[in-house]
Formats: C-alpha cells, structure tokens, sequence
C-alpha cells in the first residue's frame, strides 16, 4: 500500500504515539503525523523506538513504530528477546525499499524474516505514487 | 573509594522511593537489585542489551509515575544513542542511572571501554568497585514479571 493509506490504517487502529526512524518511502506518512501534531518520537536507531514502543504499551497506549526495511536487522533482537515472549507486539509500518542495489536482497528477505521469527503486527508501504513510479 | 554495587543501588532507591516504577538492565545488576529489593516495582529486562533506557522512555512519556531506568555502562554504550532521543523529549519523570564497574562482568568480566564523565539523558554515572556475583538469580518468569508491571498501570 502507498505510505498515505498506511497512515490512514493507523489512524483506524487509534495509534495515540509514533516511534521511528525516517525513510524516503515514508516521506508522506512522517509529513501528516507531524501535520496533525499528533505525538511522535524520532528516534536514532529502529531498536530504540521499538523499545520505545514496548514502553508505551505496557503503559496503556497504542504506539505505531515506522521504519525502513534496512533497519528490520536493528530490530531483531528487541522483537525476539522482548516483544514476542511477552506478546507486546506494537504495529510495524515498513517502508519495503527493494530497487537499488544496496537494497535488493533485504527486499526480497523481508517478510519472510518476520514470519521466520513469527512476528505478525506489520504492514509493508510502497512508498508514495510518485516514488514507486521511479 | 568507590561505592560498592549494593551501596549504589540503595542510593537509587533510597532518591526515588516505593511509588517510582524501575527498570533494570541485565545481568548481575538486576540479581543484586532483586536482593535488596524483591518487593518494589521492578521490570527486570532480561534480553535487549542497553534498551532498558528505551522501555523507560515509553513508559514515561504515557504515564504520570517516576521511571527510573538503573543500567550497566557495557549496556550504555550498545545503545548510546537513545541518550540523544531522551534528551530532546525531555521528559521530567525519567531518571536514567549508570553503574559503571568498568566491565562485562557476568559474561566473565571483560573490559568495558571507560566512559565519560557525562552524557545527555543520563541523571548520574555511579562508579562501582568490582563485585562478587551476586548468588541469587531473579526467580520471577518472564511472564510474572511481565503481568507484575502490565498491573501497575
């Protein structure tokens, strides 16, 4: 899906706080979460926003972390030490960058990763129209 | 003189009392935290080397409560970047406390790169001497512990 309707999936999910780490693909999402004010933690790395995240969670709320699929490796650890054995597992919003060449074997690995580790709260974003044009 | 390890931590807790919520990072850190204070509100977070201040930070910025974060310096360093984000959130409720004994100690007390005096988002580096191994491991599951803190809230 294009990364506006993955904001739009977000907002139906009542997402109240956003962690992540910036991506191209996610140009359109990052704008209107700051549009509307909506609170929003950038962070520098995708494991601490998934940290973050795990947070906010266990403290009631519902947090939407976002990043590009080359930071899936950053996050493996906190998905399996953390989130999945304690089945707090906040939503994922993947930018899934596959067409430049430093890109094109996570592209092809990154779904299958997740379901290696059998983590289920993700959705992949295919970037803008415009950029998915290139 | 250096502080001993369990003087530290009594330190910590004695600052922030019996309401604030504690998150404590792995390895022998969190046995001797679990010694002296088996009964206080504790996340012991087993995996996840050097988030602990990351799990403190999204608790903090959806809660009202003191969070106060007791971390290893090996730890700080894996994750030293989170000290940035905490820094420009800001948050007035997060305490993040270092004890620094200068190595990896329950992996066999490898050295540890020194750190320096200070670093944004940390409240205090408290150096420690090197300890025995604390003989207690935290008995509570993953899970127990995981329900204790989801109740707290």
């Amino acid at each position: 899906m294009y990364s506006v309707e993955a904001f739009e999936l977000t907002r139906l999910r009542l997402v109240d706080i956003y962690v992540g780490v910036p991506d191209s693909y996610l140009k359109t999402f990052i704008s209107k979460i700051n549009e509307l004010g909506l609170p929003h933690i950038i962070a520098v790395n995708e494991a601490h926003a998934v940290a973050i995240a795990f947070g906010c969670m266990i403290a009631g709320k519902i947090p939407c972390v976002y990043l590009q699929n080359s930071g899936l490796g950053n996050i493996i650890n906190p998905l399996t030490s953390l989130c999945i054995p304690s089945k707090v597992e906040p939503m994922l919003v993947i930018g899934h960058r596959h067409t430049l060449e430093q890109h094109k074997l996570m592209g092809d690995i990154d779904e299958e990763l997740l379901k290696l580790i059998g983590y289920t709260n993700y959705i992949f974003a295919e970037g803008d129209s415009a950029n998915v044009a290139q | 003189m250096l502080l001993s390890r369990e003087d530290a931590i009594h330190k910590i807790f004695d600052t922030h009392g019996a309401a604030a919520i504690y998150v404590v990072s792995t390895g022998y850190l969190s046995r001797a935290i679990y010694s002296l204070y088996p009964n206080q509100n504790i996340f012991y977070m087993k995996g996840s080397m050097g988030l602990a201040p990351g799990i403190g930070l999204g608790l903090a910025v959806s809660c009202n409560r003191d969070i106060v974060v007791i971390s290893g310096d090996g730890a700080l360093l894996m994750h030293l970047g989170l000290t940035h984000t905490i820094r420009d959130v800001g948050a007035k409720n997060l305490f993040v406390y270092i004890i620094d004994n200068g190595c990896y100690e329950s992996v066999g007390g490898f050295k540890c790169s020194d750190l320096e005096s200070s670093y944004p988002g940390v409240t205090e580096i408290i150096k420690v001497q090197r300890a025995e191994k604390p003989t207690t491991r935290v008995p509570l599951t993953f899970k127990d512990n995981f329900t204790k803190l989801k109740e707290l809230f």
